[in-house]
């Protein structure tokens, strides 16, 4: 939390600042540049039932406080040693986030923006019966199925599907702007967010993205996980805002270049990571 | 048997990397505020990996001696939003360098700014007017 309060701080003050020259430098990313048509501005109506193209977030994001968990979701709770969090882990250096060795974020995580390295691209495109939602970070892929199909009743039973680490989804428009995608069958192995707090094979997602106008979305999350929670509740709200260029970066955790990362800077700077 | 091989020497890999790797850090090992000024220092690398790109330059101080610097920017991801490539630095370049310093002394530090002989200026992240290539800029500004 401080450091989130200092990089808001730091932003801000930042933001005062004049920033000059930096579209002229050459192979700048995502930035308008010749041969590139500037989007129209401002920004037009939301186009109808299309949320195709890229989009960077989240933005402003906001998480309520969960229920009480059960004993159950307590138990496992309690094994999960987050980096960051020193009043839980006193030694920063034995957390076992999932994160920290490459392992798949998992759905819902992979929506949250500290996770993905303070914000992350993902594409909505589309295929034959199904919405793809395709994000930036390790480059992994939602399919949304859209073609009237339910979701699976269980998993990991004989006869029924396995469970996902990103789930099994299914979509639909809720009026024309607002797609509604519905989520269960989750692997139990990633964390729910960024503390450790699980979220069961018994869980269910839902993810209402609302495009307000041309260039923003907005997006709310509530989880109901009777396994390991006592209610429902609304995970997660934030925003996200179309990119000029609409580029898409290639942005893998390797494990290699974080070796490279903490002997070359972050042992000589006495960087604490947590 | 291969597979099992790779398998081996990949867990083998991650067992050596010990403390975390791919963690999020804040600025308390850094002296953030007045910047160290790096005038015309010369790029020896410009690393461009995750979770940081890393900035590798040599400074001649005023007695004429040879620091060799090594400095971290905001997350890769961001970067690129706000315009910053693998080329944006290439050995060679003469630049002037903003960083804040690591408070253990080294030539090491959190990469502020940096000055292009062109004129230009390109900042971090973290550092100034980022608006991570907003389709609507100056719409709501």
């Amino acid at each position: 939390m401080r450091n989130h309060l200092i990089v808001v701080a730091v932003v801000s003050l930042a933001c005062l600042a004049t920033v000059t020259g930096r579209a002229q430098r050459p192979g700048a990313e995502g930035f308008i540049a010749e041969g590139i048509p500037k989007m129209p501005n401002p920004p037009g109506p939301a186009p109808v039932r299309d949320l195709s193209g890229v989009w960077v977030g989240p933005q402003g994001d906001k998480y309520d406080t969960p229920p009480p968990m059960t004993p159950a979701g307590d138990a496992l709770f309690k094994t999960r040693h987050p980096y960051g969090d020193a009043s839980r882990d006193a030694d920063l250096g034995m957390s076992n986030d999932p994160f920290i060795t490459c392992d798949p974020l998992g759905f819902p995580r992979n929506l949250i923006a500290h996770a993905v390295s303070g914000r992350g691209r993902m594409i909505f495109a589309s295929a034959p019966g199904r919405t793809l939602i395709a994000y930036e970070q390790q480059r992994v892929w939602r399919e949304v199925w859209t073609d009237g199909r339910a979701l699976p009743k269980a998993v990991d039973v004989r006869g029924m599907p396995e469970s996902r680490l990103y789930g099994h989804s299914v979509g639909r428009w809720e009026g024309d702007h607002t797609f509604v995608i519905d989520t269960n069958g989750l692997d139990e192995r990633p964390w729910l967010d960024e503390e450790g707090r699980p979220r069961s094979n018994q869980a269910r997602f839902q993810e209402r993205y609302t495009r307000k106008d041309q260039y923003n979305l907005d997006l709310t999350v509530t989880i109901d996980d009777p396994k390991f929670y006592t209610k429902p509740w609304t995970w997660m709200r934030g925003s996200f805002y179309w990119v000029q260029g609409q580029e898409f970066a290639e942005t893998f955790c390797i494990p290699s270049e974080g070796i490279e990362y903490r002997d070359s800077i972050a042992k000589p700077s006495g960087i604490q990571i947590r | 048997m291969r597979t099992r091989i790779l398998m081996v020497l990949v867990f083998a890999g991650l067992a050596t990397v010990g403390s975390p790797t791919f963690a999020h850090h804040g600025n308390a090992a850094f002296e953030v505020g007045t910047p160290t000024v790096l005038k015309n220092a010369v790029v020896t690398e410009f690393v461009w990996i995750n979770p940081h790109p890393l900035i590798k330059a040599d400074y001649k101080n005023e007695k004429g001696e040879v620091q060799h610097w090594i400095m971290e920017m905001g997350s890769t991801v961001s970067a690129q939003l706000i315009g910053w490539s693998r080329t944006t630095l290439a050995p060679g370049d003469v630049v002037t360098l903003y960083v804040w310093k690591a408070k253990t002394g080294a030539f090491a530090g959190r990469f502020n700014k940096v000055d292009f002989s062109d004129g230009t200026t390109m900042r971090d992240t973290q550092t100034g007017g980022d608006d991570g290539g907003r389709a609507d800029t100056g719409v709501r500004q």
